[in-house]
């Protein structure tokens, strides 16, 4: 149930934060790691608070760490 | 395997294992049940509660008995926390209870159909068990399938 709307560049940021660990950012934002490599791999979206979190960690913006593609969310309009 | 996987699958194992090994004990070799008792409202009574009791105790001490294995083998290790939960384990705890949930209430509906019909009383208990029994062990089928394949 990979989720293609939103996408993560949380694996560039941890490469460029000294190749920080699933595990140590896990650790920082108080998930486990398969929390962590589910979201990478889209697999999981974060509450917006952990998003805020994982962004906080990187000292960047949310958009920055997350983006959204609207032309790929299939959602029922009401 | 990750240990929230570990610990569903341990739990969907002796799930079964608890309930074929309490059906023996009442209906196998050793078990004194007859007709007459089957039909009794006060066997089926006695049945689900001594089950209830035995499923907490027991899934009490096999998972203490869990955590101390994993603790023993893991010594070296920088190992996971076994009661650790965060967001994710929550919502798919949650989702996969309320498909059980939906199975348990599907099959105490089936149950008035023996009733209903004028069938003995043996029949309704019988098929709560089965579908109580089916949602407990589907609850972890749905964990295991959320965890592998996301939510």
């Amino acid at each position: 149930m990979s989720k293609d709307h939103i996408q993560n560049k949380i694996r560039t940021l941890r490469f460029f934060k000294d190749e920080m660990t699933q595990k140590q950012l896990a650790g920082e934002v108080g998930v486990t790691r398969q929390t962590v490599a589910a979201i990478e791999s889209g697999k999981y979206s974060p509450s917006l608070e952990l998003a805020f979190r994982i962004s906080n960690v990187f000292k960047v913006t949310l958009d920055e760490v997350f983006t959204y593609d609207s032309s790929k969310d299939k959602f029922k309009k009401k | 395997m990750s240990i929230q996987v570990q610990k569903t699958v341990f739990n969907f194992v002796t799930t079964i294992l608890l309930m074929v090994g309490y059906l023996f004990y009442v209906f196998g070799s050793q078990g004194a049940v007859n007709l007459s008792k089957v039909l009794d409202f006060q066997f089926w009574g006695i049945f689900i509660l001594k089950l209830t009791v035995l499923m907490v105790v027991a899934k009490i001490i096999l998972f203490i008995l869990f955590a101390i294995f994993k603790k023993v083998k893991n010594r070296n290790m920088d190992e996971e926390d076994l009661e650790f939960t965060d967001e994710r384990d929550k919502l798919i705890e949650m989702k996969s209870d309320r498909y059980s949930h939906w199975i348990a209430m599907f099959g105490f509906m089936v149950s008035m159909i023996p009733v209903s019909m004028g069938y003995s009383v043996q029949y309704m208990f019988i098929t709560i068990l089965i579908f109580g029994f089916v949602s407990a062990l589907m609850s972890d089928v749905w964990k295991i399938y959320f965890y592998k394949k996301g939510i």
